[in-house]
């Protein structure tokens, strides 16, 4: 059981860095590989925030991602915008050049040696199997109701009537179903919980550290701030609408170029954020921490789909808890080949992704 | 028109390759260095290459070699056996000798040096495929990771441990040992391994593997890893409150890892290394060459000594052989290390000794370099028990290996 907390932390911090990756993919279009190297670069500036700043690393992460959202608005405009209306190859190829610069930017400014990251993850906090599952449904059902609430906002008044109706959920754009199989999956886990040694029926004491569940509760903040955000907000009403359709969107008079910017802005620094909370999981930073992690960010967005924010938070934990949970079973050596195995299992099924909306709304038109 | 300015372009062109050609006597005598300088092995690449350069240093000061000086032609090779080749692959056409090599790229290129003719020595690869494939055109002047996973299990039997756990990246250059380890603690030890749990580097979190590895409670665990991955185990060791003795692989033996584990007490993190001969007037002047050429006193545990020694040895060879090929060089390299001969401490002694027709044996920082003719490996390599004391690694005992266990 333990093994479904540390799922949830390497799927939350996953979460964090494909949540960006995917709104930069649906918004501007773009395979964007050099976002492995903008998160390598968030973490390479918050170390050095404080390890020679003396920085608090909470302060030196949001600096961090305040450095890296502006860098994300500039390269943006200077390496994007130009080539945007190229096509896909042509944009792909220029964030795999562009992942190869920053790479060698910090090569070349911070040295290839390991940066230690002197930050503590806190006391330890203990609770049992049952404790543990119920949060998870209550989490789960919470979450639910709360994207039920974002999913049909426009239409509140209509169902104020049928509040009860957890059906409802289900048909919610994306969220509904995403959440939903967590809830199921923590009800599952509660059943064997109580049934299987496996899972610690005997009630043995799982642990987690307050700055782990910093991670998981920050990476979900910063998630559920981006949907609101965009279900919310004109902003986010105008950045989904160009990302349907950008032309129209220009001609409808939405500032298609502010737009723009406000995505790298929020993608660039999602990744700095990321970047930093892998930097103190791993305790220190080294050069190819970008390549590292870009081929499963791709794989957990592909996982999620487009359309759903939330839908690519779910298939990212779902992806974290493959990779530490499969451990119990199959040696740790093959966790990537288990992830990528469940993926290519999934495309099987459903290629555009678990959490699409792009085939309801093909058949909706 | 066209016909003339094509006919132009190719007698330019073939002047070009004429001339590139030039004559291979003059000009300086390269030495490659082909070492992690990024990725796992990076700690060790500028102290490497600082003992590598006060090594070049001392043969230029001393003449350079055959009258020509000598230089150094780094290239990085990424802390992988694909950087090994991609690097060796750079360079090859302008170095007359290799060093640097460490185990990853030592199996990449064992075949590669020998076709070449390229004598290559290796100052910090333990991969125990040298064990018997080494010796021709490649020679290792430092312990093998058989030593290594002997001396470990041997540790763990004196401490009095029956049950051990394993926590192992999987990587040439730490599987190496530990598969000896766990073939002498299962084999001739007679003692149990509980839990053997293998990784791929490059995770950001490795919670998973520490738990397997530490679940059934083991006496000791030994952690074969690189720093990268070595600083997240640990501190998920010391976050969870474990207590099992760690007996740790060479390449965890550096400055981060002593400071990861510096809340531990003295004597947690036990390791085994080959330790430099400190009392050696070669030693001194090593020293006093690394001050001089890195512009600071040398390092402990980082093979600078061994570096250093590696391009001493090739340049006492090609000063022997009278030539740089790869053949002659290579036929001195035994006459230079072993004995008998006249002792020498320096390159400057040595080039004096051959010059007045003398055999010699070159003893060097490292240690007494007397290397197995068959195989090219170190006959009797000094290794010290390393502890982790207010945050470094400290030598303590001299250990011996107990001969019974040997493969």
């Amino acid at each position: 059981m333990q093994h479904v907390i540390f799922g949830l932390l390497t799927g939350g911090v996953l979460a964090a860095a494909t949540v960006g990756f995917a709104l930069i993919r649906q918004t501007e279009n773009i395979l964007h590989i050099a976002h492995g190297q903008m998160l390598a670069l968030g973490a390479f500036l918050s170390v050095i925030l404080i390890t020679n700043a003396g920085m608090n690393v909470f302060v030196a992460g949001v600096v961090s991602m305040l450095v890296m959202g502006v860098l994300g608005v500039a390269l943006g405009i200077v390496v994007f915008r130009p080539v945007k209306d190229e096509g896909g190859n042509v944009l792909l190829f220029t964030s795999i050049g562009l992942a190869f610069v920053i790479y060698g930017a910090i090569i070349a400014i911070f040295g290839t040696v390991l940066r230690p990251v002197p930050v503590g993850f806190g006391p330890r906090i203990e609770f049992s199997v049952p404790e543990f599952v119920l949060v998870l449904v209550l989490a789960a059902t919470l979450a639910a109701l709360v994207g039920w609430l974002l999913a049909n906002r426009s239409r509140r008044a209509e169902h104020r009537a049928v509040v009860g109706r957890w059906a409802e959920l289900w048909a919610a754009r994306g969220t509904g179903v995403a959440l939903g199989l967590a809830t199921v999956a923590a009800t599952v886990l509660f059943v064997l919980a109580t049934q299987s040694d496996g899972f610690g029926a005997d009630n043995r004491a799982l642990n987690i550290a307050t700055g782990e569940l910093g991670m998981i509760l920050l990476s979900l903040g910063a998630v559920l701030s981006l949907q609101f955000f965009l279900s919310l907000t004109r902003m986010g009403r105008w950045l989904r609408a160009a990302a349907s359709n950008p032309a129209l969107a220009a001609v409808r008079g939405i500032p298609v170029r502010v737009v723009s910017n406000v995505v790298w802005f929020i993608g660039s620094a999602l990744a700095a954020m990321a970047g930093v909370m892998i930097a103190v999981r791993r305790g220190g930073v080294t050069s190819p921490l970008g390549w590292e992690n870009i081929l499963v960010i791709l794989s957990a967005a592909v996982l999620g789909g487009t359309g759903s924010i939330m839908g690519v938070m779910a298939a990212a934990v779902l992806l974290g808890l493959a990779m530490d949970v499969s451990a119990l079973w199959i040696p740790t050596a093959y966790r990537l080949v288990v992830a990528f195995g469940a993926l290519i299992l999934v495309l099987f099924v459903r290629p555009e992704g678990l959490f699409s909306t792009r085939r309801r709304a093909e058949q909706a038109a | 028109m066209r016909r003339i300015f094509l006919s132009l372009l190719a007698i330019v062109v073939l002047g070009g390759v004429v001339l590139s050609c030039g004559d291979d006597d003059e000009g300086p005598v390269k030495l490659g260095f082909l070492a992690g300088l990024s990725g796992d092995y990076s700690e060790w690449g500028p102290p490497s290459q600082d003992g590598a350069e006060a090594a070049i240093g001392v043969i230029n000061e001393s003449g350079g070699i055959l009258g020509r000086d000598a230089e150094l032609v780094v290239q990085d090779n990424l802390s992988t056996p694909e950087g090994a080749v991609t690097g060796y692959n750079r360079i090859r056409e302008e170095i007359h000798a290799l060093g640097g090599v460490e185990s990853d790229g030592a199996v990449a290129l064992l075949g590669t040096v020998a076709e070449d003719e390229m004598p290559t020595m290796c100052p910090a690869c333990g991969t125990t495929v040298l064990d018997t494939e080494g010796g021709n055109y490649i020679w290792r002047i430092t312990a093998s990771d058989t030593t290594y996973g002997i001396i470990s299990a041997q540790l763990a039997r004196d401490l009095g441990f029956t049950r051990v756990a394993m926590l192992v990246q999987q990587t040439e250059g730490t599987e190496s040992p530990a598969n000896v380890f766990k073939d002498v603690w299962e084999n001739k030890i007679g003692g149990e391994i509980i839990a053997d749990v293998r990784f791929a580097p490059g995770s950001d979190s490795y919670q998973a593997e520490v738990e397997q590895a530490f679940a059934g409670n083991p006496e000791a665990v030994y952690i074969g890893a690189g720093p990268q991955a070595g600083i997240p185990i640990l501190r998920e060791y010391i976050a969870r409150g474990y207590d099992a003795q760690i007996l740790v692989s060479p390449d965890l033996q550096v400055p981060d890892i002593a400071e990861a584990a510096a809340e531990l007490p003295t004597g947690r993190i036990l390791a085994a290394q080959v330790t430099d001969d400190f009392e050696s007037p070669a030693y001194s002047a090593f020293a006093a060459a690394h001050q001089e050429y890195a512009n600071k006193p040398p390092p402990t545990g980082f093979y600078e000594t061994n570096q250093f020694d590696q391009y001493i040895i090739l340049a006492l060879a090609m000063t022997a052989a009278e030539s740089t090929d790869g053949p002659d060089v290579a036929a001195q390299i035994y006459s230079i290390t072993n004995a008998p001969g006249t002792k020498v401490y320096t390159y400057a002694d040595g080039v004096a000794a051959l010059e007045r027709g003398e055999q010699i044996d070159y003893d060097g920082p490292s240690g007494t370099i007397e290397l197995n003719t068959s195989t090219g490996n170190l006959v009797s390599p000094k290794v010290a028990v390393q502890h982790i004391v207010s945050g470094g690694y400290t030598a303590r005992e001299v250990i011996e290996l107990d001969a019974s266990l040997g493969r």
